[in-house]
């Protein structure tokens, strides 16, 4: 955890968002390559007349979009392997990472935190346990939302049973 | 079997079924090495720009060379194809 978090925090947990959002996103490269090969297929009998090795050209093609469509999957998933909260034991980081070069970083005290919801909206969702869990803040700081992470319900009770540690131990200081 | 037959309006693509009788070998060739400069450079700029990424963000080091070596193991097999098409063609 050295690279984002100071070494003195003590990290309870990293959360990422659902699967099921990296696979949307990636779903037209991986329907790209499916179509470019069946278009190849379907127009082997034409073009084979008309290039000499057409096969060979056609794998050489398919090669190039497959790594072409490797590289565009490779730098989503790189948005969302970055894209991650970090829950540790006096604060949470939050760390968006919108694009490759639009980056954005916050934390939050955990002993600011006032009120916790969470929001399942639609049937995939529902299904498959995702959804957006809403921190507020007090003050006039905005209010958080971590988007489409997996077992929402779960992530507000253990964010909540953090809040509720630290609480405890901003009243009740331990006394040297 | 009746041939479909699309005029485009340009002599040489006067219809679908003979649009790449004018391809000689070696316009294929350059054809293909063209793209495969464009593939190579994409990959590059991808290899070079997500390791940066990765090295300077993500929690653990190993984390991120781990995702750098999947990444050059899936786009190995392409280019070898590429290059030794591009070599013997």
């Amino acid at each position: 955890m050295a690279i984002i978090i100071p070494n003195n925090e003590e990290v309870i947990v990293c959360f990422r968002r659902h699967w099921f959002v990296y696979f949307i996103s990636a779903f037209p490269s991986i329907l790209v390559v499916i179509v470019f090969v069946s278009i190849i297929f379907i127009a082997e009998e034409t073009l084979s007349s008309q290039i000499s090795n057409f096969r060979t050209v056609a794998v050489f093609i398919i090669s190039a979009v497959v790594l072409f469509e490797w590289s565009i999957l490779f730098i989503k998933w790189v948005n969302y392997a970055l894209d991650i909260w970090i829950v540790t034991k006096t604060r949470i980081f939050d760390i968006e990472q919108h694009a490759l070069f639009f980056r954005d970083v916050s934390e939050f005290r955990l002993d600011r935190i006032q009120d916790i919801t969470v929001e399942v909206n639609g049937v995939i969702p529902t299904f498959l346990d995702f959804g957006d869990v809403h921190v507020q803040t007090a003050g006039k700081s905005r209010d958080f939302i971590f988007r489409q992470v997996p077992d929402p319900y779960g992530t507000r009770d253990k964010i909540a049973k953090e809040v509720d540690r630290a609480l405890k131990e901003t009243n009740n200081p331990i006394k040297l | 079997m009746i041939e479909p037959q699309i005029d485009i309006g340009i002599p040489i693509f006067s219809s679908y079924t003979h649009f790449f009788e004018g391809l000689t070998v070696d316009t294929i060739h350059w054809a293909l090495a063209i793209i495969f400069m464009l593939a190579f450079v994409s990959f590059m700029a991808t290899f070079i720009i997500t390791a940066y990424h990765l090295r300077k963000y993500s929690i653990t080091k190993l984390y991120a060379i781990k995702a750098e070596v999947l990444y050059l193991m899936v786009a190995f097999p392409p280019i070898v194809v590429m290059v030794s098409i591009l070599v013997n063609y």
